[in-house]
């Protein structure tokens, strides 16, 4: 796996001074041989401390923008717990309540029988604690009862006490219970917001990686296209015709609609490998479109320069630094043809038309014989096309069938380089079954 | 050649890391050279009481004598005179009275060495911030090499110790890191030096098959070794290990060997196997995938040396320069300044054995060039006969100020001092292990 930090490898700081001290034996892994050190069984003695810590140094801040702390994962729910806790919805007397009750300890309501319970018998209309008083009014009970019965007065009012009592108790316990529950509410709903405040963290961090190994996807596997094109280019040489020797003439327009099995090579895309790699593309980038008149000028651009995706930022310099590079920019010149004929309008026929599609012969050399046309510049660069030269953009029939479409623009001056990021990569070969069937 | 060898303390059962150190260069010096240990009765490096008998014995074959200690420490007025002298402007009259509250005080000791007259072609004068290492200077200069196993700390920065760094005859230091915070200190390069340490042996063939199964060891393991304290680090080590142990779920486990003197945290990863036998530890450490050494100050860590001896890679706290220099000049271990890096590094040494073993194998190649036995002994011969080489001291050592002179309080704080030195590590190796 290539090195995700090789640009930071001559990078400053204090323990880079130990490179200008040592001898070469000491020296970290050439950074040109593509492996880490330590990770390279076969050089493992040549391990560097400094590089490998600035490897980790690198990771842990790649990740630090994201990584919090629990005390600010706790502040992050804070603020969204008082999004959560709206005071225009809420009563704020309510939430100061709600909030003390979750720091406080569980309310405690005293119970009904702590409180002096008022025993109303027969004799408490006669009791007094002076003794004296009392003995006068037991004395002259008799006497009170001629004139009105007190028992019934005397039963409601017991009645009534007891009643009391049993309602005292039971607010008192209603009250316990209300205040546990609202605690255990607001520290139900405090947790879950820090729990939701900590998961969009991970989510967000999740993301990131999938981002990053989505990218990290999308090299490897044009790698591995650029591989197998390598190795059947190495294998096809020999027996290979010399390819005719391109004049100043264009050469001549491709096919109107030529499968990819009559493409003139008819090995960059019939094998195993072609179908294998028809499939990869297809499963992985489902959903992109956009291709437009501009792709005839994008034929010629070769996959592996393409930077419109993830991967193309994150994998420049290793492509640069990647000794297989100049192979893959030749490659994909020749996986580009068939496609390109299969999916081109009839217009697209024209010998002008057709120059961006003319290295359908993988096995030329981009040498100065073929400047323009071949899009290759001088130092074995593939180039787009000049637009001035392209045709009017006419839409594919694809695009005319589908009547939501909006007119295909024409197409834009297009950079050396390639497309815009997230535009469908030119010339892919394995996206011409999809386009068939619409 | 005779050469007396003066420490604190001394014996089988002492293992302070400088004590320790002392021992081991005596009975390797033993066999070719006539060692005698001039020491204390004490065994208590706190409070300096006589624990062992005065007079002359033997250890390991190395003849010993042992002189009392005339007054014990007084931790309060030892803290009180440390606090003046680190963190207040005082004066060299404060420095002698906190050098005596330090400690160990025998005067019978620093008779011996007085009275030695010729007797000793060198002495090796072992931990310069101790009373005896600074008397037994300025009593023989001209025969004093100085091992100061110093640490950055404030007690290195006091004045009174400067014109011993520049009036011994030599220094053996622990590491570079160690002779640039001294040179820095005193301004001594013209004081001949070297950075020796001390040698590490380890058991021919350590077996952790044996290890595991004394211990129902069956999983991977990281290991610490050493006393279980928070001035080691280990608070930040269990709190380090525990975040990495969340965010992996196939985290190894953490053996601790050692006394422990602060809590253990309850982790079903942590566990503690208290104190082992040197067999043990050597089969510990051979089958660990990782030594964790998370002290911040180390002026010589042994266990790490050991580790290397066995192909073993380290992951140290950068906060220590000592550790950190030793890591960057041998390539045998990773470091770490916090608990993501600490992830980080131990992820990157669990995960990827073949760069785990070319670290333990660069830690063994260092420390056989640099801490073998052969290679230690072979320095102290050198630099013996390197100064008989040259002859007398030319300078000799600088006597104090006058009566007043030593009570004006115009000397910086000694912690002031020591912040005042550059940090970091050493990188030039070549320069400093010359």
């Amino acid at each position: 796996m290539p090195t995700d930090n090789a640009p930071h490898r001559g990078g400053r700081g204090y323990r880079g001074r130990r490179h200008d001290r040592r001898g070469d034996e000491r020296r970290g892994p050439n950074p040109s041989q593509g492996q880490r050190g330590p990770r390279n069984p076969a050089r493992t003695d040549q391990v560097d401390v400094e590089q490998i810590m600035r490897d980790i140094r690198t990771r842990v801040a790649q990740q630090h923008g994201i990584d919090l702390s629990d005390q600010q994962i706790v502040e992050l729910a804070a603020r969204r717990l008082e999004a959560v806790l709206d005071v225009r919805t809420a009563n704020p007397v309510l939430l100061d309540q709600l909030r003390k009750a979750a720091g406080a300890r569980p309310v405690v309501v005293p119970s009904a029988g702590r409180e002096p319970a008022f025993q109303f018998e027969d004799s408490t209309l006669y009791a007094s604690h002076r003794g004296f008083l009392r003995a006068i009014r037991k004395l002259l009970n008799p006497v009170l009862k001629l004139f009105f019965n007190p028992n019934p007065l005397i039963a409601a009012l017991n009645a009534q006490a007891r009643i009391n009592t049993a309602t005292g108790a039971r607010i008192a316990a209603h009250e316990q219970r209300q205040a546990e529950w609202n605690a255990l509410h607001y520290e139900i709903l405090h947790r879950m917001v820090t729990e939701t405040a900590r998961l969009s963290v991970e989510v967000q961090q999740l993301a990131s990686r999938v981002e990053s190994l989505g990218a990290r996807v999308d090299f490897a596997d044009r790698r591995v296209r650029a591989v197998e094109a390598a190795s059947l280019e190495a294998a096809q040489a020999p027996s290979r015709q010399p390819p005719p020797r391109v004049t100043d003439e264009r050469p001549p327009a491709p096919a109107p609609a030529p499968t990819s099995a009559s493409s003139p090579d008819g090995d960059g895309a019939t094998g195993e490998g072609g179908r294998r790699r028809r499939r990869r593309r297809r499963g992985r980038r489902p959903d992109r479109g956009g291709e437009g008149p501009a792709a005839a000028g994008r034929a010629v651009q070769p996959a592996e320069t393409d930077p419109s995706g993830d991967d193309a930022d994150d994998f420049g310099e290793e492509q640069v630094a990647d000794g297989a590079a100049p192979a893959e920019s030749e490659r994909p010149v020749a996986e580009s043809a068939p496609v390109q004929t299969g999916f081109a309008p009839p217009q697209t026929a024209a010998p002008e038309a057709s120059a961006p599609a003319a290295p359908l012969e993988p096995a030329e050399p981009l040498s100065a014989e073929s400047p323009a046309p071949r899009a290759v510049a001088a130092d074995g660069d593939v180039r787009a096309v000049e637009p001035s030269v392209e045709p009017p953009p006419v839409a594919p029939r694809w695009q005319q069938i589908l009547p939501q479409e909006p007119a295909a623009p024409p197409a834009p001056p297009r950079e050396p380089a390639g497309e815009a990021p997230g535009t469908r990569p030119p010339d892919d070969p394995d996206d011409g079954p999809d386009r068939n069937l619409l | 050649m005779n050469v007396a060898v003066v420490v604190q303390r001394y014996g089988l059962d002492i293992n302070g890391g400088a004590e320790l150190h002392a021992r081991q260069i005596a009975e390797h010096l033993h066999p070719g050279t006539r060692v005698r240990v001039l020491t204390t009765c004490a065994r208590d490096y706190v409070t300096w009481r006589n624990e062992l008998p005065p007079g002359e014995t033997s250890v390991n074959g190395v003849p010993v004598e042992r002189y009392p200690v005339s007054h014990e420490r007084t931790p309060e007025r030892f803290a009180a005179l440390s606090e003046r002298t680190f963190h207040r402007r005082h004066s060299i009259a404060d420095e002698l009275r906190w050098l005596d509250s330090e400690g160990p005080v025998s005067p019978a000791l620093l008779r011996r060495l007085a009275t030695s007259g010729t007797e000793f072609d060198f002495v090796l004068l072992f931990s310069l911030r101790y009373h005896h290492a600074y008397h037994g200077s300025r009593a023989l200069p001209d025969r004093a090499i100085l091992v100061p196993t110093a640490e950055r700390e404030p007690s290195i920065g006091v004045t009174l110790l400067q014109p011993v760094l520049r009036g011994v005859r030599a220094i053996m230091y622990n590491s570079p890191e160690e002779r640039r915070l001294l040179q820095s200190i005193a301004r001594n390069e013209t004081v001949p030096g070297t950075v020796v340490g001390v040698g590490v042996q380890v058991a021919d063939h350590p077996d952790p098959a044996r290890f595991r199964q004394k211990y129902s060891v069956d999983t991977p393991y990281v290991l610490y070794v050493g006393r279980i304290d928070e001035n080691k680090g280990c608070g930040a080590l269990f709190d380090d290990f525990r975040a990495y142990a969340r965010s992996n779920a196939g985290a190894p486990q953490l053996l601790l060997i050692g006394r422990a003197v602060m809590d253990i945290p309850r982790h079903p990863l942590i566990r503690h196997l208290g104190f082992v036998s040197d067999e043990d530890k050597f089969d510990a450490l051979a089958g660990a995938d990782v030594l964790l050494m998370p002290s911040p100050f180390e002026s010589l860590s042994i266990v790490v040396l050991e580790a290397w001896a066995l192909g073993r890679p380290v992951l140290v706290n950068a906060r220590c320069e000592v550790l950190l220099g030793q890591c960057l000049r041998s390539n045998g271990g990773l470091f770490y300044d916090d608990t993501a890096e600490f992830c980080a590094a131990l992820d990157a040494l669990l995960g990827d054995p073949g760069m785990a073993a070319a670290l333990g194998r660069a830690g063994r190649t260092y420390c056989d060039a640099e801490y073998s036995w052969p290679v230690v002994e072979q320095k102290y011969r050198d630099m013996f006969s390197r100064l008989q080489g040259e002859g007398p001291a030319p300078a000799g050592m600088e006597p104090l100020p006058g009566w007043w002179a030593q009570r004006r309080r115009t000397l910086p704080p000694a912690a002031a001092v020591v912040d005042a030195v550059a940090t970091g590590p050493v990188l030039d190796r070549e320069v400093h292990f010359s």
